[in-house]
């Protein structure tokens, strides 16, 4: 996929001056990475067929952990940068225009591994961060169950203690992305009865071997054809005792830090990625248009949904400067990342429905749209519904009643 | 917006004001000025004020508008030298919120906003210095075109305006010609022979759209050419900067009166704001309100770096405002129920504001069409 790189350049780009002056570590910073980038983008496309493409990705992550670029925000001494906010949004920001692949070990790099640092035990954080960023071992998240999806603390899963130094896992998680290929699976499962009707107690987040006969992986066909998430089945699955992220009954504590790491970072990726999509929109109108095969009609409905998504495109890079300001100063990611996760969700959802009315199907010369389109429809699923996140927006923001 | 005490159940507060950690951070000196313009404007309900001004059509208290000389809010925009407080858009937009959120009717916007930038680059100092000290009311007329006929003795002008911001409070009306040669910004006595201000018709009586004919009216030329253009451009930004931040403030006003009845109010048993049909529409507007407050403080920041695409980013931030204002209102009266629906509710106040707002300093469909050329659509 190749960018139109007349889009960062006046009189017309697309990504406005943020209007912030970064100093002169950030610039640094900046062009050491898109001079990194520039030179290490892969040039040809993604395979089709998708265990080759997973492995695609897989080896472009590991040439990012190489040279230190992933996981960035981790401290150096797990192999990260310890890269503050304001870094971060600039990686991302880099990522996006160079059109870079996507990052693969993602459950890992941004939820499993902070969540390991803040709760986990130093052994544990020696043994499994390095690999976690490398992408040799691959992290899934099981915390969806066929009856649980927004009442997660109503899930099913259990683990018990054998008595002889390993947890049992019984259960079932689904909707797990990358389990087809996961090495490790951090499962939220129910270890103590729940007094009465505190039902946050007693969950604890077991890491789960996905190597072992006692679990098994269904792939699901998604409504974009991927296979990308799948059903996990735990029959009688063990664990090590040590292998958990906080301890027995903390589950629960460590799950919403999770959470808010999984609402905040998303942000930081979006309005970026989304301004490359408009770019690619309007590269193909320009093209179109002088090889006169637009309709007028077309570019008087295109028009008015263009400037709306680009300018909603400039706020979410204002939220997002503005959360990773905030982040810096040492503030927690809190309700928040709900916001933010809210706004970007839909945005893509109507960034990815113009593209495909406008560039049609087929991806010719760029993006498939068609697939864009189809695969954005989970964004106000995943992660939380747009309905949940309206819920705790509502509840923790606005201090409605509950 | 005040709506009667309800069979509350006061226990659980909701939340007011803006997001600390979602939105750009304010200087210390912002929250000060917050603070204290708050203060001031809290002394009266913002209903009694605007809605004093509809019955009475009056807009301007002169000991009031003596009261923001005095607490400098009038020369904000006008050079230290001149007895102004010389601050950037960014500060601007602060005062600006405050004055939205208390619905305050003033000439405000046209003298210390449009009028105070156009005078400075004319570098007008005795009208600015007049401006500051609270003396010299003028008006900028920025829709319209108009002709001068330069005689070197006694210039006029002749031509007509529309929308043109509390023209008939003005003393001095500035005016600009682009039927000419070159553009020019003159300066015309709001009591000089030719000059007709007529007030429209407007949903919102806090402000007053007028319609200004002039018949060879004397004038003084004060810009002309590419500076003329300049500080037409940069008085339009700075209006739309100021005007952003008034409707954003009066949509937080908004959101905040919806949140307070939906906890106060009860139905079936329990607080309306536990419904999620009404809590989902209160975080709509929560939305709203928060991205056109990012807009705004964005614009003010390019405005004050002069940056490139601080006009764009501006007219965004007005058309973002002015639609958070709207749903803001309708919100309000919707959630507020029969109660919304009254005249001593102030939603409506608000909603009058928002859609009178909407022709001034370019509609949502200008905007659009300037940012679609700008981006090459």
């Amino acid at each position: 996929l190749k960018i139109d790189t007349t889009a960062r350049s006046e009189p017309s780009r697309l990504a406005a001056d943020l209007g912030v002056q970064f100093n002169e570590a950030e610039d640094r910073f900046r062009s050491e990475f898109r001079a990194w980038l520039a030179a290490n983008v892969p040039t040809e496309a993604p395979p089709a067929d998708e265990d080759e493409r997973f492995e695609f990705l897989r080896a472009w992550q590991r040439l990012l952990a190489d040279e230190g670029w992933a996981g960035i925000a981790w401290p150096t001494q797990y192999g990260g940068r310890g890269a503050d906010a304001i870094q971060q949004f600039l990686y991302y920001d880099e990522l996006a225009w160079a059109g870079a692949p996507e990052l693969v070990n993602t459950p890992g790099l941004l939820l499993a591994g902070p969540t390991l640092m803040i709760h986990g035990s130093e052994e544990l954080k020696q043994r499994l961060l390095p690999r976690m960023l490398s992408a040799t071992d691959i992290w899934c998240q099981g915390f969806s169950e066929p009856e649980v999806g927004s009442d997660l603390a109503s899930l099913k899963t259990r683990a018990i203690d054998d008595g002889a130094g390993v947890w049992v896992v019984d259960g079932q998680k689904v909707w797990t992305t990358h389990a087809p290929w996961a090495d490790y699976c951090f499962v939220l499962c129910r270890t103590a009865e729940p007094a009465g009707d505190r039902r946050y107690e007693g969950l604890s987040m077991v890491l789960v071997p996905m190597g072992q006969e006692q679990v098994v992986v269904t792939p699901l066909r998604q409504m974009n054809g991927d296979h990308e998430y799948a059903q996990v089945l735990f029959n009688r699955a063990q664990a090590p005792l040590d292998m958990m992220i906080g301890g027995p009954g903390e589950g629960w504590n460590v799950a919403m830090t999770l959470l808010e790491f999984e609402r905040a970072d998303q942000g930081f990726t979006d309005h970026s990625r989304l301004l490359v999509r408009l770019a690619e929109i309007r590269t193909f109108l320009a093209a179109a248009r002088s090889a006169g095969t637009v309709p007028l009609d077309l570019l008087d409905d295109v028009r008015p949904r263009f400037v709306e998504l680009w300018s909603r495109c400039q706020l979410l890079a204002q939220f997002n400067l503005g959360r990773a300001l905030a982040l810096r100063r040492g503030e927690k990611p809190g309700p928040w990342g709900s916001f933010v996760k809210l706004y970007w969700s839909e945005l893509w959802q109507a960034v990815a429905e113009l593209g495909l009315d406008v560039v049609g199907e087929g991806g010719e010369g760029g993006r498939d749209f068609a697939r864009d389109y189809l695969t954005s429809r989970g964004a106000t699923i995943y992660s939380g519904t747009s309905e949940i996140q309206r819920n705790v927006i509502g509840d923790r923001i606005l201090g409605l009643p509950r | 917006v005040t709506g009667p005490a309800t069979n509350a159940a006061r226990g659980r507060r909701p939340r007011r004001g803006f997001a600390a950690d979602l939105q750009f951070p304010e200087s210390r000196a912002q929250v000060a000025l917050r603070d204290e313009v708050r203060a001031y404007l809290d002394r009266s309900a913002p209903g009694e004020r605007a809605r004093s001004a509809a019955e009475t059509g009056k807009l301007l208290d002169v000991e009031v508008w003596a009261e923001m000389a005095r607490m400098e809010w009038l020369g904000l925009l006008v050079p230290e030298a001149l007895g102004g407080a010389e601050c950037t858009l960014a500060d601007v937009s602060v005062l600006a919120e405050e004055l939205g959120r208390s619905l305050f009717p003033s000439p405000f916007l046209a003298t210390a906003i449009l009028g105070a930038t156009v005078l400075r680059h004319a570098q007008a100092d005795d009208l600015l210095r007049q401006v500051a000290g609270g003396s010299a009311l003028v008006c900028v007329a920025l829709d319209g075109d108009a002709r001068v006929v330069e005689d070197p003795s006694a210039p006029t002008i002749s031509g007509g305006f529309t929308c043109v911001v509390d023209a008939d409070s003005a003393h001095t009306l500035l005016l600009c010609a682009r039927g000419t040669e070159q553009a020019m910004v003159v300066a015309v006595d709001a009591s000089a022979s030719g000059v007709t201000v007529r007030s429209e018709a407007s949903l919102d009586a806090t402000r007053h759209l007028c319609t200004v004919h002039v018949d060879a009216a004397p004038c003084r030329v004060l810009l002309t050419g590419d500076l003329a253009e300049t500080a037409l451009a940069e008085a339009g930004t700075a209006g739309m900067v100021a005007l952003a931040a008034e409707l954003v403030g009066g949509a937080r006003r908004c959101l905040d009166a919806t949140l307070e009845h939906a906890t106060d109010r009860h139905q079936f048993g329990r607080p309306i704001g536990s419904f999620q049909a009404v809590k989902h529409k209160c975080v709509e507007v929560l939305v709203a309100v928060e991205a056109a407050r990012a807009a705004v403080a964005h614009a003010a920041r390019l405005a004050d770096a002069d940056g490139p695409s601080a006009a764009l980013l501006a007219g965004t931030a007005k058309v973002m405002s002015n639609r958070a204002l709207t749903l803001a209102a309708t919100v309000a009266i919707q959630v507020q129920g029969g109660t919304g629906f009254l005249w001593e509710t102030d939603a409506h106040l608000y909603l009058r504001r928002a859609k009178a707002s909407e022709r001034l300093l370019g509609t949502a469909a200008q905007h659009r069409i300037s940012v679609a050329r700008t981006l090459g659509i």
